[in-house]
């Protein structure tokens, strides 16, 4: 078994430092907002994070070596360039993942967390699942590892993945330069994925790579004119990080017991967020179908305008 | 992950918490203007004029009650978190708890992710946010509004 450092462990001193940095930055400049107790909730839930993926990375690791020792295709070895593939084919996984992760809600439950807080700084970046190993994310995986890439590379290609997105999480930063708004996730893109304003919803699932958006038609550039507000369709009314934690394992387990029908227990768990037999939550699909039909209803110009700057100034 | 690992990211948790709230200390007020923005937000369905609402704000906890006029729609709880403004639309009233105390008035719902709402409030006030609920809760019962 290959003895890769984990880089996510490695990188915390930098986050705690680059947190810091954003912080003052913001204070001088007005330019990032921070909120005392947010940012103590995320950080709990980024330490919550790393002790329960240490939980239970036995099992993950010991499944994933199992599977790629018993039915890999190739032995693809650990030449440099057996890493540049696993770091595309782990990035092509995570957009996948990160896709299902807002359209079912087994998985949602697991990544709303990452959702919950109403800033958007770096902090936010450390706000992680503590139920991740619940879900079948692992699965979107087993491809890399029957192709015959070593587990150990994948997962050390994952953690990298990771440390990149942590400064993607900021709204100090603009643009980019073109050339890398276009083939790279970007601080721009990534604030429309954590807007809850129904235009920008199911937006931008990359981890690094911007094209798989591009090329799986989930791709929604930011738009000045609608500035991103951010959180959940409905906002968490409490920092408890416990009730973070679990409230949609809860609200599944509450659903599940009370379906009628086998066929609506299995559609609680693998239909998208907010789908219930009847039609009484919204999903993302409707608040966006909902949102369209108010905005076009408003026929004049000015009544047009009115309808989206109440959908852009809340907060 | 170590022990000493946990103690000092601990520690590197509340300095840097510590530093946020001295360095973005929480001035923003719940206003009545930014309650309704709040308000159309999350019920962007329900139609309302401002002088149809009833609003009840307790400034010293930052929670509110709007009622909507149409008593199918029910009302809105609002609270302040952190610098922020969360709202729960309620649309069958009758299913929230209100517990009165000496302190003032307590609204919990069967909601995991605001189960409770807290007013400080003095007598009067307690009977005019008594008053405000009951007309949402009981719409037979206008007459004591
Ligand atoms: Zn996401
Ligand atoms: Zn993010």
């Amino acid at each position: 078994m290959l003895d890769l450092p984990a880089p996510t462990q490695l990188a915390v001193p930098a986050f705690v430092l680059l947190v810091l940095a954003e912080m003052i930055y913001g204070w001088k400049t007005g330019r990032a907002r921070f909120e005392a107790k947010d940012t103590m909730t995320s950080l709990i839930m980024g330490l919550g994070s790393t002790i329960s993926g240490a939980l239970t990375a036995t099992l993950a690791i010991g499944l994933a070596y199992w599977v790629w020792a018993t039915f890999a295709i190739f032995d693809l070895g650990a030449a440099w360039w057996v890493f540049v593939l696993a770091f595309v084919l782990d990035d092509f996984a995570y957009y996948w993942i990160h896709r299902m992760g807002h359209r079912m809600r087994w998985m949602w439950a697991a990544h709303v967390i990452h959702h919950s807080s109403q800033h958007y700084n770096l902090s936010t970046a450390l706000r992680q699942t503590w139920t991740g190993f619940f879900t079948p994310s692992i699965l979107f995986k087993m491809p890399i590892f029957l192709l015959g890439i070593e587990p150990a590379i994948v997962f050390f290609c994952a953690g990298i993945n990771l440390i990149y997105q942590f400064w993607i999480h900021t709204e100090a930063i603009d643009k980019m330069p073109r050339w890398f708004e276009y083939w790279f996730n970007t601080p721009s893109h990534h604030r429309v994925h954590h807007a809850n304003n129904p235009r920008y919803l199911d937006a931008n699932y990359a981890g690094v790579f911007m094209v798989w958006d591009r090329m799986f038609g989930s791709f929604i550039p930011e738009d000045k004119a609608e500035p991103c507000r951010y959180g959940l369709v409905t906002d968490l009314g409490t920092f408890n990080p416990l009730r973070v934690a679990l409230h949609e394992w809860i609200g599944i387990f509450k659903d599940v017991t009370q379906a009628q029908t086998m066929k609506d227990r299995i559609l609680y768990l693998l239909a998208p967020p907010g789908w219930t037999p009847d039609g009484s939550r919204m999903t993302s699909d409707m608040i966006r179908d909902a949102w369209r039909e108010r905005t076009a209803g408003h026929k004049s110009p000015k009544k047009a305008e009115e309808a989206a700057s109440t959908t852009v100034a809340a907060e | 992950m170590d022990l000493a690992q946990i103690a000092g990211s601990l520690t590197a948790i509340l300095v840097l918490s510590a530093i946020a709230f001295w360095l973005f200390p929480n001035r923003r007020k719940l206003s009545n203007e930014r309650l309704l923005r709040n308000v159309q937000r999350y019920c962007p369905d329900v139609a309302f004029g401002e002088d149809d609402l009833k609003v009840f704000i307790d400034d010293k906890t930052e929670s509110a009650v709007v009622v909507f006029p149409n008593n199918k729609d029910g009302l809105a709880l609002i609270t302040a978190l952190g610098d922020r403004v969360v709202v729960r639309h309620i649309t069958d009233p009758k299913a929230l708890k209100i517990i009165p105390s000496r302190k003032g008035i307590t609204i919990a719902d069967a909601d995991f992710t605001q189960p409770k709402i807290k007013f400080v409030l003095g007598d009067t006030e307690k009977e005019n946010l008594l008053a405000i609920l009951n007309y949402a809760g009981d719409p037979g019962d206008h007459a004591h509004a």
